[in-house]
């Protein structure tokens, strides 16, 4: 539950693991101080009308609420200087974002599937038809980029990646995605390792 | 002058905000339409394997939210700091999430899961949405954001035909007449308008 003080920033989740997290990481980077408001499932039916889309992550900054996950990711990433130079720089990040986005919603699809013959056949298809070419141009993107998303550096795309790494391997349901493209835990590894990051996240385990 | 080529195939849907933005910008450029049978051999080349891609003097740019971002704050179509280009960045992603949802009943070739899912969608997600959506709208004086001409306009007014397609709501228009209006206000700017008017015509 929230703690009765009333700080700036508030962060409003149910799972920190997947598209909360790199939200998380973000506000670590940014030395932001902000309430944690982890919603337990009883909590929700009477807090989900006040969010703006019914959904969460939101975070919340002075009483204004931002809701939907990337469109916060990119303003946190303006925020905290990890954007590009330009419009052309920052398209760069926003490509990669989208590109990895569609990657994410195809496993998530896939694995939310009730049906289980449905989900079979999903998966089936990303395996044969889509995750092998994804991936590999995933990996060949951040390997071009000296182990970041784009630009050859830190910005917000890599704390994206990084939040929902874990997440998105369940959801690809490909147990071996570490040995396969090592470039991915790399660049997770090289975000947690950012000493500002290091330190919130001792912080706040 | 640069040299600008926008490629997607015979449609609107996703690519056809990119090409509405460029006439808005007084941007002339090659609207290249790949046929389907035409595509395989074309894919190779292109970032992601995909369209639609811009083209600018030779390099390429894909994923259309990206391209559409790029090229509203290259016309002024976006917010005055942060803080307001937020707000269109969260109305998009949300008109995506609808899209999405869509998309993927759609794509499904199984017609027992596809009726389901689309039975699915009609009862939990549809109406919660797109009453959300079209009370934005409102709200924003018939603009997705900012209560102004944005990129997001553009976007919502370019795949409109194709997402009433996806959506499988015949009487869309008359559910919520503040989406019709918004794509009207984009497709009636008159260098849009010349561009459509001039433009091979199809359904979505």
């Amino acid at each position: 539950m929230c703690f009765r003080v009333m700080p700036t920033y508030k962060l409003y989740y149910f799972n920190r693991t997947a598209v909360g997290e790199g939200i998380h990481l973000l506000l670590g980077y940014g030395d932001q101080e902000f309430e944690e408001c982890r919603l337990k499932k009883e909590d929700w039916p009477a807090l989900k009308p006040l969010m703006p889309f019914g959904q969460v992550p939101v975070l919340e900054i002075d009483g204004k609420k931002y809701a939907q996950s990337t469109a916060i990711a990119r303003y946190l990433g303006r925020k905290y200087g990890l954007a590009g130079k330009d419009i052309e720089e920052d398209f760069e990040i926003d490509q990669i974002i989208e590109f990895f986005n569609d990657i994410r919603n195809r496993a998530s699809a896939t694995f939310h599937e009730t049906d289980k013959n449905t989900k079979a056949r999903m998966q089936e298809d990303n395996e044969k038809n889509h995750y092998p070419f994804m991936l590999k141009r995933l990996d060949d993107i951040i390997t071009k980029n000296d182990g970041h998303m784009a630009l050859g550096k830190l910005t917000w795309a890599d704390f994206v990646f990084a939040g929902m790494y874990d997440c998105l391997k369940l959801l690809l349901h490909i147990s071996d995605l570490d040995k396969k493209y090592p470039s991915f835990k790399k660049l997770r590894e090289k975000v947690l390792a950012i000493p500002e990051v290091k330190a919130f996240r001792e912080k706040n385990p | 002058m640069p040299t600008v080529k926008v490629y997607y195939f015979q449609l609107k849907a996703a690519g056809e905000s990119i090409r509405l933005l460029l006439a808005y910008g007084g941007q002339e450029f090659e609207d290249i339409r790949v046929a389907r049978e035409d595509w395989p051999e074309l894919k190779p080349s292109m970032p992601f394997g995909q369209m639609p891609v811009l083209e600018i003097d030779g390099k390429k740019y894909a994923q259309s939210t990206a391209i559409a971002r790029y090229l509203g704050r290259k016309y002024g179509l976006v917010g005055k700091d942060i803080e307001e280009d937020f707000e269109i960045d969260q109305i998009i992603e949300f008109f995506n999430d609808i899209r999405i949802k869509a998309a993927s009943v759609f794509y499904e070739t199984d017609e027992n899961a596809k009726a389901k899912k689309q039975e699915e969608n009609e009862k939990n997600h549809y109406p919660v949405m797109l009453k959300k959506l079209d009370e934005i709208i409102t709200k924003n004086k018939g603009h997705m954001a900012l209560g102004k001409l944005t990129w997001a306009d553009f976007v919502f007014a370019g795949m409109y035909d194709a997402f009433k397609f996806l959506l499988k709501i015949s009487d869309l228009d008359e559910k919520y007449p503040s989406f019709k209006k918004l794509q009207e206000t984009v497709l009636s700017i008159p260098k849009v308008k010349a561009y459509c008017d001039k433009a091979p015509k199809s359904d979505f």
